[in-house]
């Protein structure tokens, strides 16, 4: 089987540097660190209720997940933002280029390579988050579940790294862009929702909200309410933001969530494709005929 | 295999970097490609390789249009860019098997051909190396040996001798005379004119975007030499010889230097003769007498419109003293 050489050489020089290392070890160590406190809080409540609160270690859990939700959407863009603005930089992105390999497998080798990263960050982060599988409350399907969910998470915000790493910009600027693509994902997903609820009353639906969907901040936080018995965080949110969804559509939010967010993903990896494609001038066939029409007038 | 550029125009906004280029590279020559700074060359040399496409316009081999992107034309083609294209975090052999994965090679016969262009270009014994640690020189043998990995047919090198010293210059240079020797088709760019005037089978120059020139060089020169200054080195009676020229239909214009005359002549070679012979029968004291040899710089420097002025410079420095 053909490696993509991308991919290939990604993890030869990552194999060399003691980054990935940091990153594992830096992570880890801020979730033991939540972990422990958490388990010092929950042993101090023990103390003076002078009662076993098992409860607690599913709180602890959900604080974890959501702890290494945040480290992984915000190491996500910069793992991908420079690898395309890094070749441009570097002079190489063009020599790629002329061996004929095809945008989408540059771009594919890119992101399989920091999807590599993230997964083994995540899989050396299994530790801390498998305490609720000693004392119940959280089965392994589920935290299969909540996996599935980072990994969606971080493949999307991975996607909007690399698209903002084609547009031609410095690393430094391509960095910025990915956050602020990471901005508007989170918060600005919030603002159509907010936006419409004055125009929902009197029974009308804020359709808008639905917008949350390809949030994955709202896809994580359902996963970990549903798991420590929060309730249904969806059903609560589209409450309050006007919108009367079906219990059926509420029973599958959470799949039906990761698969919007694959197909988002799959768009960003699309337009990143046509993005790199217009460095050779390729992007914009309208733009182009225009110019050409242009010329012969 | 034959390298066709048809009416190529590239907008970059509303910049015309070129301005329906057309060019012909037969197989097997070694093209120099050259132009003054901004002319495009290096747009035209990236839209030849299919990393960047032409506003309009075709680029062809053998008759095939080759489109940007085209990964079966694209690899009739090797590309050394200006920049070295350099990846610091792999070494030699790495670099190469890299590329030579990109190029679907694989197992032992990509490791045959990375042994084989090492060696060619003088790196075997630094195959280990980081390619951080290689020289300027080195970096640009390792780029042309990436070039070369897939075997191509045409070889594109833009500004390969720039900022190398003279010993990796005649190195690179020799390098480039083997695989033209070979029977490889090349296009090269550079500033370096004599490099590419000892090296070239036929030339183009390219000024504002479009061919200004091109040909075989033998005629270009000859047409070139022909337009050039004579120039006459008096030992005495100067001012008599200016009177003489001055009053000769033929001579154009003149300029001093010392006790040299250079006039340009609109006559041929018996005109020439027949000057001469009357200047020293009125009794001039003529030195030398010869026609400016043409060279790569000078065809450059009048076509790109700085002819004259280089022409006086190269001669106040005295640098076509042996010429004269």
């Amino acid at each position: 089987m053909n490696i993509n050489p991308i991919l290939k050489r990604e993890l030869r020089v990552q194999s060399r540097g003691h980054g990935l290392l940091v990153l594992i070890c830096g992570v880890n160590a801020i979730l033991f660190m939540i972990g422990v406190l958490g388990c010092l809080a929950a042993a101090a409540r023990t103390e003076q209720s002078l009662a076993a609160d098992y409860g607690v270690l599913l709180d602890i859990y959900g604080l974890v997940a959501m702890a290494l939700f945040v480290f992984m959407v915000m190491i996500c863009p910069a793992l991908t933002s420079g690898s395309i603005s890094g070749e441009r930089q570097s002079k190489t992105l063009e020599l790629l280029m002329a061996t004929g390999m095809s945008d989408m497998s540059i771009i594919l080798g890119k992101l399989a390579a920091s999807l590599y990263t993230v997964a083994v960050l995540l899989i050396s982060c299994i530790p801390s988050i498998v305490l609720p599988l000693v004392y119940g409350g959280v089965s392994l399907l589920e935290m299969l579940q909540l996996v599935m969910a980072l990994m969606t998470a971080a493949l999307m915000t991975q996607s909007l790294g690399l698209f903002a790493g084609t547009l031609g910009f410095s690393v430094q600027r391509s960095t910025a862009l990915a956050y602020i693509f990471l901005v508007v994902l989170l918060f600005g997903t919030f603002l159509p929702a907010f936006m419409g609820m004055p125009f929902s009353v009197y029974g009308r639906d804020n359709w808008l909200a639905l917008l949350l969907i390809l949030n994955p901040a709202v896809t994580v936080l359902s996963v970990v309410s549903m798991q420590v018995g929060g309730g249904s965080f969806p059903a609560e949110l589209f409450a309050r933001l006007n919108l009367d969804v079906s219990e059926v559509f509420l029973g599958h939010y959470i799949p039906a969530a990761m698969i919007a967010e694959l197909f988002f993903s799959l768009m960003i990896i699309f337009a990143s494709v046509k993005s790199l494609d217009m460095a050779r001038g390729g992007f914009g066939y309208l733009l182009r005929k225009r110019k050409k029409e242009g010329i012969e007038k | 295999m034959m390298l066709r550029l048809e009416g190529i125009t590239k907008f970059y906004g509303q910049f015309c970097a070129l301005n329906g280029l057309s060019m012909e590279v037969e197989d097997g020559a070694l093209y120099g490609f050259v132009g003054p700074n901004g002319a495009g060359k290096s747009t035209a040399m990236r839209i030849m390789c299919g990393i960047l496409a032409p506003t309009s316009g075709k680029v062809s081999i053998d008759g095939k249009e080759l489109r940007s992107g085209d990964q079966k034309q694209g690899r009739l083609i090797g590309y050394v860019p200006d920049s070295f294209g350099i990846y610091n975090d792999l070494k030699v052999y790495e670099y190469m098997d890299f590329f030579a994965s990109c190029y679907g090679m694989t197992g032992l016969t990509a490791r045959k051909r990375i042994e084989e262009l090492l060696e060619f270009v003088g790196l075997s014994e630094r195959s280990d190396f980081f390619v951080e640690a290689l020289s300027r020189g080195m970096k640009q043998k390792l780029s042309l040996a990436r070039a070369l990995i897939h075997d191509p047919s045409i070889l594109i090198l833009d500004e390969p001798n720039s900022g190398l010293d003279p010993r990796s210059r005649y190195e690179f240079k020799s390098i480039l005379s083997r695989l033209s020797d070979e029977g490889k088709t090349m296009v090269i760019s550079s500033h370096m004119l004599n490099d590419i005037s000892e090296l070239c089978t036929d030339i183009g120059i390219i000024d504002h975007g479009s061919m200004v020139m091109s040909g075989r060089l033998s005629e270009v020169m000859k047409i070139v030499t022909s337009e050039n200054p004579i120039v006459i080195g008096v030992e005495t009676g100067l001012s008599r010889a200016i009177r003489s020229l001055k009053e000769r239909e033929m001579v154009r214009s003149m300029s001093i230097k010392g006790n040299d005359i250079l006039i340009n002549f609109g006559g041929d070679r018996r005109a020439e003769a027949e000057l001469l012979r009357e200047l020293i029968e009125e009794g001039i004291g003529i030195r030398s007498f010869s026609r400016q040899k043409g060279s790569l710089e000078s065809i450059f420097m009048q076509l790109t419109g700085h002819g004259e002025e280089k022409l006086v410079n190269a001669y106040e420095n005295g640098r076509d003293e042996d010429q004269l």
